[in-house]
């Protein structure tokens, strides 16, 4: 039962995250995302991280997801597909992910015939694993006790970030309605093809 | 069924896909969704070795990328909204000039 639930989880990821990698229109590419994100999710509770798996939701699903399907909609014609997402360089890509997948399936052989989990380099930081056991407890102990200088410098570099973000897109609101008032005084001597046709301010000419 | 290869080929196959929606993409939000996916599959692989190794560092270290995956799309975003409003698209083989 936990083995079917576990491949289902699994063909539920790879087939949405390919879904999302091949999909012609990018917004079925987001939904698409969303959907293998919190299949991520899912197998971080087959590999015991419930804490990790709330996280995923709380983080991906809820926050950067949401960022990506509100950026998407704000960008200008991007619901026709063919100018909103040409795939031209698709055979160099996939060529150069070849490469990729058998490096991989190398160094994921060489793991497959020694048993790393019950002896060998990783179980020598402690236990057998394997094991499924609550997480968060453990995982906040750690986090302040040995990462304490790494998690209170990700938590200042976040407030950068959000600064920052902050800062850059109120300097382009800005600049632009700055830009698009010239633009239509200078759309008064040509022919009236600017772009202002939507701006409320357009009126004044 | 649930082994350390099986969930490290999971997480190869994720990040070929994310590689190849990073590299055929010319929309840029189309290619920071595959950085996104990018980004899980190497979560994804220090979970797994967290899980059958037994030790907890690798669950520390998936957290700091989720945290670190939010940033970096919040500053991305804010770029790419800045770029696409001054070139009025978000192709990114048309942006390619560093003055505005």
């Amino acid at each position: 039962m936990r083995d079917l639930l576990f491949i289902l989880t699994a063909l539920l990821t790879l087939g949405f995250a390919f879904y999302a990698a091949f999909s012609r229109n990018v917004i079925y590419s987001a939904f698409a995302l969303l959907a293998s994100l919190s299949g991520v999710a899912g197998l971080y509770v087959f590999l015991s991280g419930d804490f990790l798996a709330a996280v995923q939701v709380l983080v991906y699903v809820g926050g950067v997801m949401v960022l990506f399907l509100f950026a998407l909609m704000v960008t200008r014609g991007i619901e026709i597909p063919a100018a909103s997402n040409p795939g031209r360089r698709a055979a160099l890509a996939l060529l150069a992910i070849v490469p990729f997948l058998l490096a991989s399936a190398f160094f994921i052989s060489a793991f497959g015939e020694g048993d790393v989990g019950s002896s060998g380099v990783l179980a020598a930081h402690g236990g057998g694993g394997a094991v499924y056991a609550p997480i968060t407890a453990t995982v906040g102990r750690s986090l302040i006790e040995r990462h304490m200088i790494a998690f209170e410098a990700l938590s200042v570099l976040l407030l950068v970030a959000l600064v920052g973000a902050v800062a850059i897109v109120r300097r382009t609101i800005l600049t632009t309605e700055g830009k698009e008032k010239s633009d239509i005084e200078l759309a008064i001597v040509p022919a009236s093809s600017s772009s202002a046709n939507s701006d409320p301010s357009g009126e004044m000419r | 069924m649930i082994t350390l290869p099986v969930v490290l080929s999971i997480s190869a196959l994720m990040f070929a896909a994310g590689l190849y929606m990073v590299l055929s993409r010319t929309n840029m939000i189309a290619m920071l969704m595959g950085i996104e996916l990018l980004l899980n599959a190497g979560a994804l692989n220090f979970a797994a070795f967290a899980f059958f190794g037994g030790n907890v560092e690798g669950y520390v270290m998936v957290l700091f990328i989720i945290a670190l995956a939010a940033m970096e799309s919040v500053a991305a975003l804010s770029i790419i909204f800045t770029i696409s409003r001054s070139f009025r698209t978000a192709n990114i083989d048309r942006a390619s000039a560093l003055r505005g």
